[in-house]
């Protein structure tokens, strides 16, 4: 027995079923998954850049962005990283398991501010996650936008995630694909550099354009230099910050920059609002 | 005192001998005195050293390394030998300077004695045996007993166990003989002792005051912090809270020296050093051991002997 | 009251002061306020929020919904009254958190005005009469051996309604009642406009803060202390087949507070007590148009080290 909504509380999750567990490397897996109450997989809906809050009963709670596009409804996906106690326990479950799933939360990708232009998506590692959503979106409305490149990049062959999505986007004659890695090893054919290099090579128009970048802090920052030296302005460029957080609806007080809190007025941010941060810490 | 202190401090500065001195400031509240680090010699300038110097400074050794000029009390030089023993700080970077200390007012014994509140309390002097008090205008008196940290009425170290140099006044026990706390606790039946400890550990709010202010508990990363396993729930449940004390107890055993900080800043004030009274009475019947006193004595859980009893083994 | 609500009053537990169940006449003699703020019954240090159980072969969820019986609190301060109004925005924007609003709309609070300026508090500066409250449903003055009262709203009307304990009172008496705090008097520390603006021009000042925060042990006396500090967690408590997620209070002061798996932005003591000064003087103003602070003074009476937050104030203000 679940209580009604309205006595529900803010904090209680709604039970989610994984219908495919999918390994994308050795410490990332891909869970599709299901709302088990059949009402609310007709009302559910989102936006590519949010997030939810993910329970495994007992174990905890954790954050990550929805991976899916909100024009696939079907199902939902999330892609977790295994580094901790939550992400651990995710990692261990197979189809039929039953999660919490409160969501969604934060702002999304300003879809508005993308048509009409040329796109370049820059991913690294598990930053494609986010990404993943906003691309699957934009092509499955493909003549909204123009000219599309996707930049994807990671530390080796084994780290690639989304091999079948990766695939998939080479094979759209109406999309730019690169896929690099930092390592390469013996059975690697592809493009071998960092994503930020890698970009600069491949040298995208800015005039007009818009990018978004995800991956780690570092990759970010030197994508971000890249870009600027190939013409972008700040206000051309987006990305998703991660902190940690708890309650994802903006009370816990965890995830603030300055007088921002990552869930409610992020976790998408420009770099021309990253750039007028009264706070380094992030 | 104050100004031989700042020159000496200084003198230490200019010749490069530290990098920080840990001193004592004028406390912003009454019968307090706040923690002074100083990283230049201009930092001494508010230095300060009254009566009422409780803390303990060798709680900053966790987070203040290389060369560091320290004030201690004689207690507080306890902490120094075991923080040596356990391989924390290095005597070579250390100058240890004592502070004489006529016995810590306790202003939560003195409150109940005179049943009053903090903002009641005008005055407090000391006079011979006696502890003068102004409270609400009208003056009174308590003795030693009433008024001490239970710490400073059981004091058998009021020299520090090893200097650089010693501050001029005496360095004696308040009591001439050493009154150590009662044993009520102790009587009563394992029920009654847990009735006790529960309806205290109902109050822990989890701040860890206990924790940080200790200079024995000095793991960058506390067990608490750790949630893969999660061995102790962070939550404040009786049970969890039982958990965090004990554990914690068992954690400093060897190292704690009684300093009593832990009770002293506790906000919820509940009765800690009962804890730590039980465990070091427990390693001196079973191990002979005193923690920091004797540098050359290794520490109980860091060694085995044939001797260790051993008649729990059936 | 008692017979239909639950009736809450200072009393003196274990040598501290706390709100609890009334039980005799013997009212707040020597009373200032309670360790623990009264927030503590509003937003509790824990709280289940859950619990799952596995029926067969899923799990199953079971709400604990927010209590619901009616509650009157008398001899609440004007700061910690205040305090409660100051958080009731962070539960109550977006999504609505009915534990807390819940409590908030249940409690009838009646306040007392002080006499005793508390150790450490600075009210004043922050914008609070001690001897006065909006915050209140009734606010008491003591005038002689009695009570004057100001009644504030309508639920406050129709408790002095019932029963004969209250007569008329005038303006007049009512102003008379204002006295003499113990204690106050003294200037003005600060001004609370100048530290505002100040702390957010010197946030980046890392020099500043490390210097105002080189003492800080990192506890949680202050933030729990706090009437107006709310971070909590979610914390998940497990047996066999059941687990509850609670909610607990949490510090921003801790080490491990921001800290993720591959990185912590507030790995640095100093970062952590910018991260405080700044959200309650600064961030939350432009949040919530409020400063998070009502200078009931328990951080600065408890702190371990007397990390005085007035002295910190001042010197962001210079």
């Amino acid at each position: 027995m679940i209580s009604p909504v309205a006595e529900r509380g803010i904090y209680q999750p709604d039970l989610m079923e994984v219908t495919k567990v999918i390994a994308e490397t050795w410490d990332t897996k891909t869970l599709h998954i299901q709302f088990k109450d059949p009402a609310l997989r007709k009302s559910f809906s989102f936006l590519s850049g949010q997030f939810a809050e993910y329970s495994v009963f007992g174990e905890g709670e954790a954050t990550f962005c929805i991976s899916s596009s909100p024009t696939r409804m079907d199902h939902l996906e999330v892609s977790v990283k295994r580094v901790g106690r939550v992400t651990s326990a995710l990692h261990q479950l197979n189809a039929g398991d039953m999660i919490g799933f409160r969501g969604p939360y934060g702002n999304h990708f300003p879809l508005d501010m993308l048509q009409g232009r040329n796109l370049l998506f820059i991913g690294g590692g598990i930053g494609l996650a986010p990404l993943r959503s906003l691309i699957q979106n934009v092509l499955d409305h493909r003549s909204e936008y123009r000219e599309i490149m996707i930049i994807y990049g990671a530390r080796s062959p084994q780290d690639l995630c989304f091999k079948y999505d990766l695939e998939a986007w080479s094979r759209d004659p109406s999309v730019k694909m690169i896929t690099t890695v930092d390592v390469e090893d013996k059975d690697w054919k592809g493009k071998v550099g960092l994503v930020p290099s890698v970009m600069e090579e491949a040298a995208p128009s800015p005039a007009g354009a818009a990018a978004i970048a995800c991956g780690p802090p570092i990759m970010i920052r030197y994508t971000l230099k890249s870009l600027e030296k190939i013409g972008f302005a700040p206000s051309q460029v987006w990305t998703t910050l991660e902190m940690k957080m708890k309650c994802g609806l903006g009370k816990c007080g965890r995830c603030n920059i300055g007088p921002l809190y990552v869930c409610k007025d992020g976790p998408v941010f420009s770099f021309e609002e990253i750039r007028s941060f009264i706070s380094d810490e992030f | 005192m104050n100004d031989e202190l700042i020159i000496l401090a200084s003198q230490l500065f200019d010749e490069g001998r530290i990098e920080h001195f840990l001193a004592y400031r004028k406390g912003t509240v009454k019968f307090k005195t706040t923690p002074l680090i100083a990283r230049t010699k201009k930092d001494l300038q508010g230095l300060w050293m009254d009566d009422f110097c409780a803390s303990n400074l060798t709680l900053y050794l966790k987070e203040i390394k290389g060369r560091v000029g320290i004030v201690v009390k004689g207690c507080d030089s306890r902490s120094l030998v075991s923080l040596l023993k356990e391989g924390q700080v290095k005597r070579e970077d250390l100058y240890v300077v004592g502070l004489p200390c006529p016995g810590q007012i306790d202003l939560r014994k003195v409150q109940s004695a005179l049943a009053c509140e903090r903002e009641d309390l005008e005055e407090i002097n000391r006079r011979g045996p006696q502890i003068l008090i102004r409270v609400n205008g009208q003056e009174k008196a308590l003795q030693k007993s009433q008024a001490f940290l239970d710490k400073c009425l059981a004091c058998q170290y009021p020299k520090p166990l090893f200097f650089d140099h010693l501050l001029p006044g005496e360095y004696v026990s308040p009591l001439e003989e050493a009154k150590f706390p009662g044993d009520e606790l102790r009587k009563k039946s394992v029920l009654g002792k847990w009735t006790f400890w529960a309806e205290q550990f109902e109050r822990c709010i989890r701040c860890y005051a206990c924790r940080n202010i200790c200079p024995a508990c000095f793991c960058p990363r506390c067990v608490v912090e750790e949630n893969l396993p999660q061995w102790v729930s962070p939550l404040p449940t009786r049970g969890d809270n039982f958990v965090f004390h004990m554990m914690r107890m068992m954690h400093v055993a060897g190292t704690c020296v009684s300093c009593g900080e832990c009770q002293r800043v506790c906000p919820m004030e509940i009765p800690l050093m009962k804890l730590n009274e039980k465990m070091t009475d427990d390693l001196r019947e079973l191990f002979g051991f005193m923690a920091g006193v004797d540098l050359n004595v290794p520490l109980p859980f860091r060694t085995f002997s044939q001797e260790d009893p051993n008649d729990f083994i059936k | 009251m008692r017979d239909r609500a639950e009736v809450l009053g200072p009393a003196k537990e274990n040598g501290l002061w706390t709100f609890r169940r009334f039980d005799g006449l013997d009212l707040l003699r020597g009373f200032q306020n309670s360790r623990l703020p009264v927030k503590a019954l509003f937003l509790e240090p824990l709280r289940p929020l859950f619990e799952w159980k596995q029926q067969g072969d899923s799990p199953e969820l079971y709400s604990f919904p927010p209590a619901g019986d009616e509650r009157l609190i008398f001899g609440i301060r004007s700061c910690d009254a205040r305090a409660l109004r100051i958080l009731g925005p962070v539960f109550a924007r977006d999504h609505q958190d009915a534990l807390y609003l819940k409590n908030l709309s249940r409690t009838l609070l009646l306040g007392e005005a002080c006499r005793v300026q508390c150790e450490g508090s600075f009210c004043g500066e922050m914008g609070i009469d001690p001897q006065d409250s909006g915050d209140c449903d009734i606010f008491f003055r003591e005038i002689a051996e009695e009570y004057v009262a100001k009644v504030l709203t309508e639920r406050g009307e129709a408790l002095i309604g019932e029963g004969d304990f209250f007569g008329e009172a005038t303006e007049e008496q009512w102003r008379s009642a204002r006295g003499e705090i113990r204690g106050s008097g003294k200037k003005p520390l600060f001004e609370l406009e100048t530290v505002r603006v100040r702390a957010a021009e010197r946030f980046s000042e890392g020099e500043l803060w490390q210097r105002v925060s080189a003492k800080c042990i990192n506890c949680g006396v202050c933030t729990y202390l706090c009437p107006t500090c709310y971070c909590f967690d979610l914390c998940d408590l497990q047996t066999p087949n059941r687990a509850v997620r609670f909610r607990r209070w949490d510090s921003c002061a801790f080490s491990d507070f921001t800290g993720m798996a591959v990185h912590n932005p507030r790995e640095e003591k100093w970062r952590r007590y910018r991260q405080r000064v700044s959200h309650k003087f600064n961030f939350f103003f432009q949040n919530f148009q409020a400063i998070a602070c009502v200078g009931c003074g328990r951080c600065v009476a408890h702190c371990p080290v007397n990390l005085d937050l007035r002295e910190v104030l001042l010197e962001v203000a210079g």
